[in-house]
């Protein structure tokens, strides 16, 4: 029976992995993870659920044994953040490369150093090449419907990829908000239980899995039939996005349009934050300014035909990335204007840096965003990437500064 | 954990009740004269068809190179690091899924780690002493060729002090190659208290079925240090492979021995030791320690170390000299 | 450009042939390189290197298809499916191949070949002057260099450059070089190889689109368990152990110690060595105690 309830995206996630029926969750704490890792832990004892839950000496050797599981022919759960997915990273391409599923969860968490806790997305995104497929979800509700749909991506003969599943730290992973807890029946008619038919380790059925290959050609064919795969996973994921609206009556796109309609002005959103930036919308709207919001969701495959069609014939759009790649700007915005890039009605982009590290993006800097897209529709050249910062951030940092010792000028 | 009164886990006692059945044949990627691969066909012969082989990178990668695979069972590459972690996974996959009626318990799998020292000795130390801890059932399979033998012959920290490799030369500031001594992994291991624990060497393959029987009645982890000479690292012709690994027990270089919940009994204790010398010399890798001049001092602190060890075996067993 | 590719099995000495005459050609003035690729495969596997040599700048990587001189360690690799040591040969290539039998011999295994085909029993040279087997690598390096029209003078010099870098004893080194002297003198009374004009880029392959497979195909993992044997590791062996049945006392004992399971016991527990896998590193032999098997070189 349905349930309502108030869930942390944490809680959430953890629910997802329980209404999967997970075989399997190997652990590894870190913040801000462990709250699903603890859930799981109570509800394995306690004989909640079936699967077993194995706390493991590192994330490497957590993603090792999830993928190994995975390859045995289980169904498998697991979750980490930021410096734990780094740590294990090469065992992402590796499972990938075994072709098996399972559902990974990211709680976004920016990167050392400096080491510190809240969320930004460069762990995440530097999984964007492995072979992981990649959903990015806004709210509670959606993390624990995102577990059970990655599951059936995952598990597709036309996918058969992993799948990470990222919520940002605290504003997601510690915030509460009612849940609608869909019935076990019910999800298990949508999800049926993992049958393998091409990666297992038994007895009666012995096999080979990650074979050395030699040679550039064969290589090259394994790792092009990822990225078939995951072309693949686009229509696969819309069969399973509407069977599950049908289902449970939410539906999740590739992306989600928010006040697109007629939306002259578009933000570029992913994550907890673009709820921050559809407050603005509304915002403007009431304004009379004709504003709409693009939610990016599903990240790998990379929905850019869904995202061109969305964008084309804006008069400006703004992609704030919360995120940097030093060196080179923001990710999305990378990948948003080679989207457009063949469009004949591309609109001027204008690429923002905000949210890094946690920091907040205030109302002012919304407002600010707007004027610049509004500069750029006006033909007028938008240096970027541009770093959202207010004086009094930077006010009390260079109070930090001198605290710290440091020669700041007045 | 097998049915300890069965037959076949009976101790043999001659190599003709060596079984005749092979479980990873021929046609690998291996070196002629690989004594590690020596090792692992006469223990696949104790652990039979039903066996998942989880391998760290290394030589043995090369075992399963698509689209060919030796084994008779099944083989799942994961990573250097973390070897010991795949192990688990498969270990408790198959558990779950055959308590959830998945899979039947007659499909149950042997699940074995194979890797080298240099996985072993170094980056997957933490994966396996995790699994120890966590008193997996599985077994653990180190083949020792004292190197980082599949990048060429590098310095691991199995690399015994003397030994030349490709990153200790010989030269001014290290006359004896390798200066650091061979790290301890019996006893690292040792201390984790695993259900069993042993040195096999190819030239000793009754004491090597033997231990693999005794093991296979055991639950929990069950590992092992394969002494494991490499004609192609240790520069020797491969016909020697055999002499080498003879050598390394008779000198007392590498002890035979076994710990069952961490109590040690060394399994094979030579009458007279054979002065080190015998086995160093006509090694490749040693040869700066004879030519052009003599390196008295590295060839007797190798010999002091071999004679500590053994007085010591020797005091705290009782054993006569 | 002069193209140049050496084949043999690892533990042959082939990359460093193929070095000295990198380094003699080098030190002639001219520009230079060389490189070897081997499988994963180890000791005793086919493997291959190639030296280019130019008088410019050279603008080519990877593998020489088409090769202007091949040297070939010896001659069980002529026909050697995983070799291919005559693979993008044409009438105007050069073949040397380390024999101790005659051209007539050889052609008969590789009819299609209609250039020029060189042999030589190095390995006898070779062995009467230093004594030891890793020096083919000296031996095929000069000749080479001597038929690529290298003076002695720089041909020496590669080898020493070589040499150098050997742990090698020096009375080894030293024999090393009478070796290279001997060898250069019976390379030069062949015509040395010519430098192509034609330098067409090899024929081009159709390109095709790679499709979607599903996931049983689409991952690196082997269903045909226990499949390894086709690869048929047996053109590894250099000498083949044969048993010599009268000896034998049935003891099992190379059967135990065979690390490669190529020895099996037939009924009557006679040890059987599978020459189809058996990659000959005569352990078994070393290991008999009643000298049971003989060592015979290979000859296919």
């Amino acid at each position: 029976m349905t349930q309502r309830t108030l869930l942390t995206g944490n809680a959430a996630a953890a629910w997802g992995a329980r209404l999967a029926d997970v075989d399997y969750i190997p652990a590894f704490p870190i913040t801000p993870q462990t709250e699903i890792i603890e859930l799981l832990a109570q509800w394995a004892t306690d004989g909640t659920i079936a699967g077993r839950f194995v706390t493991m000496d590192s994330e490497h050797s957590m993603l090792t044994a999830a993928g190994a599981a995975a390859a045995t022919g289980a169904r498998v759960f697991t979750a980490t953040s930021s410096q734990g997915l780094l740590y294990g990273f090469e065992v992402l391409y590796t499972i990938a490369g075994w072709r098996v599923p399972l559902v990974l969860v990211n709680v976004s968490r920016a990167l050392a150093s400096p080491i510190t806790l809240e969320a930004d997305h460069n762990d995440i995104l530097s999984a964007r090449d492995s072979g992981f497929l990649q959903i990015h979800t806004e709210t509670c509700q959606e993390i624990l419907d995102t577990v059970l749909m990655a599951y059936r991506l995952a598990e597709d003969q036309r996918v058969m990829l992993p799948v990470l599943v990222n919520l940002d730290g605290f504003t997601l992973s510690f915030t509460r908000e009612p849940v609608e807890l869909p019935a076990a029946a019910a999800v298990s008619e949508f999800l049926p239980p993992y049958q393998p038919h091409h990666a297992f380790i038994r007895g009666d059925r012995p096999m080979a899995q990650g074979a050395a290959v030699l040679g550039g050609a064969a290589y090259s064919y394994f790792r092009y039939q990822q990225h078939l795969a995951q072309e693949k996973a686009l229509a696969v994921y819309e069969e399973i996005a509407a069977e599950f609206a049908a289902r449970f009556g939410r539906y999740y796109g590739l992306v989600e349009p928010f006040q697109l309609d007629d939306a002259e002005y578009v933000l570029v959103m992913s994550n907890a934050f673009a709820t921050k930036g559809k407050a603005m919308v509304q915002h403007w709207r009431a304004r009379g300014v004709k504003a709409g919001l693009l939610r990016l969701r599903v990240f790998r495959p990379f929905p850019a035909a869904a995202i061109a069609a969305a964008l084309a014939g804006r008069k400006a759009v703004a992609v704030i990335d919360q995120n940097l790649a030093p060196g080179l700007g923001g990710i999305t915005y990378q990948e948003i204007a080679a989207a457009l890039y063949d469009r004949q009605e591309r609109p001027p982009l204008v690429s923002v840096i905000g949210g890094l590290g946690g920091k907040d993006i205030s109302q002012g800097e919304f407002e600010a965003v707007l004027v610049a897209l509004q500069q750029a529709a006006a033909g007028e050249r938008v240096p970027g990437p541009w770093l959202l910062y207010t004086k009094p951030e930077q006010e009390r940092m260079r109070t930090l500064l001198q605290i710290a010792g440091k020669e700041v000028q007045a | 954990m097998s049915d300890p009164t069965s037959p076949e886990l009976r101790a043999i006692k001659n190599l003709k009740q060596i079984a005749r059945e092979e479980f990873i044949l021929p046609g690998t990627a291996i070196c002629g004269g690989c004594g590690g691969l020596a090792a692992l066909r006469l223990a696949a012969k104790v652990l039979g068809p039903k066996t998942v082989f989880v391998n760290a990178a290394g030589c043995f990668t090369l075992l399963a190179t698509f689209p060919y695979t030796p084994f008779k069972g099944s083989w799942l590459y994961t990573t250097m690091a973390s070897a010991a972690a795949g192990a688990q996974g498969v270990r408790d996959a198959l558990d779950v899924l055959i308590a959830r009626g998945k899979v039947a318990a007659a499909d149950d799998v042997e699940v074995v780690v194979v890797a080298g020292d240099g996985s072993t000795y170094d980056m997957a130390l933490s994966a396996t002493s995790g699994a120890i801890f966590r008193g997996l059932d599985f077994w653990y399979f180190c083949y020792d060729n004292e190197s980082y033998g599949n990048t060429g012959m590098q310095m691991s920290s199995a690399t015994p002090y003397g030994a030349r490799t490709l990153t200790t030369p010989v030269g001014e500031h290290a006359r004896a190659g390798t200066e650091h001594g061979k790290k301890d992994l019996f006893e690292i291991w040792r201390a984790h208290r695993p259900a069993y624990l042993a040195t096999v060497s190819p030239r000793f393959p009754i004491d090597l079925t033997n231990k693999f029987l005794k093991a296979k009645q055991l639950r929990g982890p069950k590992l092992f240090i394969a002494h494991a000479p490499c004609p192609t690292g240790w520069l020797y012709d491969p016909e020697l492979t055999a002499d080498y690994a003879r050598l390394a027990v008779e000198t007392g270089i590498f002890a035979l021995k076994e710990a069952v919940d961490g109590v040690v009994t060394h399994t094979y204790v030579p009458r007279r030791h054979r002065p080190v010398e015998e086995y160093l010399r006509g090694q490749g890798r040693y040869r700066h320690l004879f030519e052009p001049v003599r390196n008295e001092e590295a060839i007797h602190k190798i010999q002091e170390q071999v004679d500590r060890y053994w007085a010591n075996v020797h005091e705290t067993t009782g054993a006569a000299r | 450009m002069l193209r140049i590719r050496f084949h043999g099995r690892g533990g042959q000495g082939m990359k460093t042939a193929s070095r000295i005459l990198g380094s003699a050609a080098f030190r002639a003035g001219f520009c230079v390189q060389d490189s070897p690729v081997y499988g994963a495969e180890r000791r005793g596997a086919p493997m291959a290197a190639f030296t280019r040599i130019d008088r410019v700048q050279i603008r080519e990587r990877g593998a020489i298809v088409r090769p202007d001189l091949v040297v070939v360690a010896d001659d069980t690799l002529l026909t050697d499916p995983a070799a291919q040591p005559l693979a993008g040969c044409d009438a105007e290539s050069t073949v040397l191949v380390n024999s101790t039998r005659d051209e007539a011999a050889l052609r008969q295994e590789v009819p299609a070949y209609t250039g020029r085909l060189l042999t030589a029993d190095f390995t006898a040279v070779a062995l009467a002057t230093t004594h030891a087997l890793a020096s083919l690598s000296t031996a095929l390096g000069v000749a080479a260099a001597c038929l690529v029209g290298l003076s002695l003078a720089d041909s020496l010099a590669g080898l020493d450059d070589e040499l150098t870098e050997s742990h090698m004893s020096m009375a080894q080194k030293e024999a090393n070089r009478q070796l290279a002297q001997t060898v250069y003198a019976q390379a030069s009374s062949w015509a040395p190889v010519r430098e192509r004009e034609d330098s067409r880029i090899a024929e081009t392959a159709p390109l095709v689109e790679v499709t979607f497979d599903p996931p049983r195909l689409a991952g690196p993992s082997i269903y045909a368990v226990g499949n390894s044997p086709q690869r048929r590791t047996g053109n590894w062996r250099q000498f083949r152990p044969v048993l010599q049945v009268e000896r034998c006392t049935r003891c099992w004992i190379c059967f135990v110690r065979c690390p490669e399971a190529a020895i099996s016991l037939d009924a009557q527990e006679y040890p059987v060595v599978d020459y189809d896998e058996c990659k000959g590193c005569l352990l078994c032999v070393h290991e008999c105690p009643t000298h049971a098997f003989t060592v015979e070189k290979e000859v296919r």
